[in-house]
């Protein structure tokens, strides 16, 4: 078996255990558009929200109901001490960890496909008049987040406090990638994207970086 | 470094202290603009440069470790995670007294305790990543993994930190920039005043990461032999 038939079983196996339960999806599901009703009620059913609180919010809900999936992520390994067969897999570990993200991408993007059409309907939002680098926004800054989000993950695998110490550690390393989405978001939103060609270099950049780095020290963390 | 040199380096680093004093309050003169709040600058950014100093030996020794972990030189690896222990959690005390000195002299010059200016945005969230850092390693009870895992961490943090920088910046700026390319942007005197500030400051970051590494160091050991003592009671155990 080539890298790519290896990476597609690993996230085969972990999309079928998820599609077997679908407790983590219709936990997370359920948060995030509970989210949405608690901002409805905050902001008083508002129908003239500012273009950049809505994408500084739409972006919120994001981030904190993601904060969830990555934690549980390795659970269903503990809980069946799977994560030793991972370990003696004979495979290039940085694979374990990209399959991880196509995964967690999955899972995510269906929670956002659900969310946002509910976010705007409910919070009476500015649709974005430009919808395809709408859609390149929310992929691209969902990538960097899940990325940054499941190498964390990991690195608090062993912790005692992983489920406050992963969006402790999450948020202020993903602050660039938020001021990206935020503004690229907005001017998806009133379709004045000129000057944005600085943050969509930041946001390639974040995704880069956070796909690459983790992979080649993804071995280390998982070695001990 | 011995005892009594740990002792001469106390008491010098005092008198330096006592004299740094006299130079910020009684020495350098007021700001013509903002007068004798300017003299929390000599404390402020001291302090900040220490921050971001221990953040820059977290990462540091974080690297250093890994690759000595990679060359299984297990005799000498332990030690370069002992300093980033004790050098983050000394950078911690630095970052929460910029964070602190920078809103006091907020409030007296821009008349805000808080404002989203790139240097003080940034400095918050290093003091953020600072806590994460500290966390992980306190919980996890392998100390191993623990060394592992917060080097991985650290060196993270440290590739992110310019990139918080500039991000925010890009965001927003308003942060008064007294050093540039073009030199120290005040007088002789007040330049003398920061720069031996530097130097205290600096005596005084030493110090205390050389007294937390030994402390941390005197703590494996005692946790060393309390684990040959339960293993020996064991056996006595057993042949009782």
């Amino acid at each position: 078996m080539n890298w790519l038939h290896i990476l597609i079983t690993m996230i085969n196996k972990d999309l079928m255990i998820e599609y077997r339960t679908k407790t983590l999806y219709i936990s997370v599901l359920s948060f995030a558009s509970l989210m949405v009703v608690l901002l409805g009620f905050s902001l008083n059913g508002t129908s003239a929200m500012p273009v950049s609180w809505e994408s500084g919010t739409l972006w919120l809900i994001v981030f904190i109901s993601c904060v969830i999936s990555f934690s549980r992520q390795d659970d269903k390994e503990r809980w069946s001490d799977a994560h030793a067969g991972n370990l003696i897999a004979p495979v290039d570990r940085s694979l374990v960890f990209y399959s991880r993200v196509a995964t967690s991408l999955v899972f995510v993007a269906a929670v956002e496909i659900i969310i946002i059409p509910l976010f705007f309907l409910m919070l009476h939002a500015f649709v974005p008049s430009h919808l395809f680098p709408f859609i390149g926004v929310m992929l691209l800054g969902t990538m960097g987040y899940v990325a940054l989000g499941t190498f964390l993950a990991s690195v608090v695998f062993a912790s005692n406090l992983r489920e406050i110490l992963l969006p402790v550690m999450l948020f202020p390393l993903s602050i660039p990638l938020f001021l990206a989405v935020i503004l690229l978001t907005s001017g998806t939103i009133v379709g004045d994207m000129q000057g944005d060609l600085l943050w969509w270099g930041v946001l390639g950049a974040y995704v880069v970086i956070f796909l690459v780095l983790p992979g080649l020290l993804f071995d280390l963390l998982v070695e001990v | 470094m011995r005892s009594k040199t740990a002792w001469i380096a106390v008491v010098l680093l005092g008198i330096g202290m006592v004299l740094s004093q006299y130079l910020d309050f009684i020495a350098s003169p007021p700001e013509r603009l903002m007068g004798n709040v300017v003299r929390i600058m000599y404390f402020h950014i001291a302090s900040a440069t220490d921050a971001f100093v221990a953040f820059f030996v977290t990462a540091l020794c974080g690297v250093i470790y890994l690759i000595l972990r990679i060359k299984n030189a297990r005799e000498v690896m332990k030690i370069w995670d002992t300093v980033a222990g004790a050098s983050a959690q000394i950078g911690l005390l630095f970052t929460t007294f910029v964070l602190v000195t920078g809103s006091i002299w907020g409030r007296a010059v821009w008349n805000t305790w808080w404002t989203w200016d790139p240097t003080l945005t940034t400095t918050l969230i290093l003091w953020f990543l600072y806590v994460g850092y500290i966390l992980l390693r306190v919980s996890i009870p392998d100390s191993r993994r623990a060394a592992t895992v917060s080097a991985v961490y650290g060196l993270i943090a440290a590739l992110d930190v310019p990139i918080i920088h500039q991000s925010v910046t890009w965001w927003s700026g308003l942060h008064p920039s007294v050093i540039t390319d073009s030199g120290f942007n005040m007088p002789d005197s007040m330049v003398v005043t920061l720069l031996f500030s530097f130097l205290v400051f600096l005596g005084l970051y030493v110090l205390l990461v050389y007294m937390g590494t030994a402390l941390a160091s005197k703590r494996a050991q005692i946790d060393e032999l309390r684990e040959r003592i339960r293993v020996k009671l064991n056996e006595l155990d057993e042949r009782v």
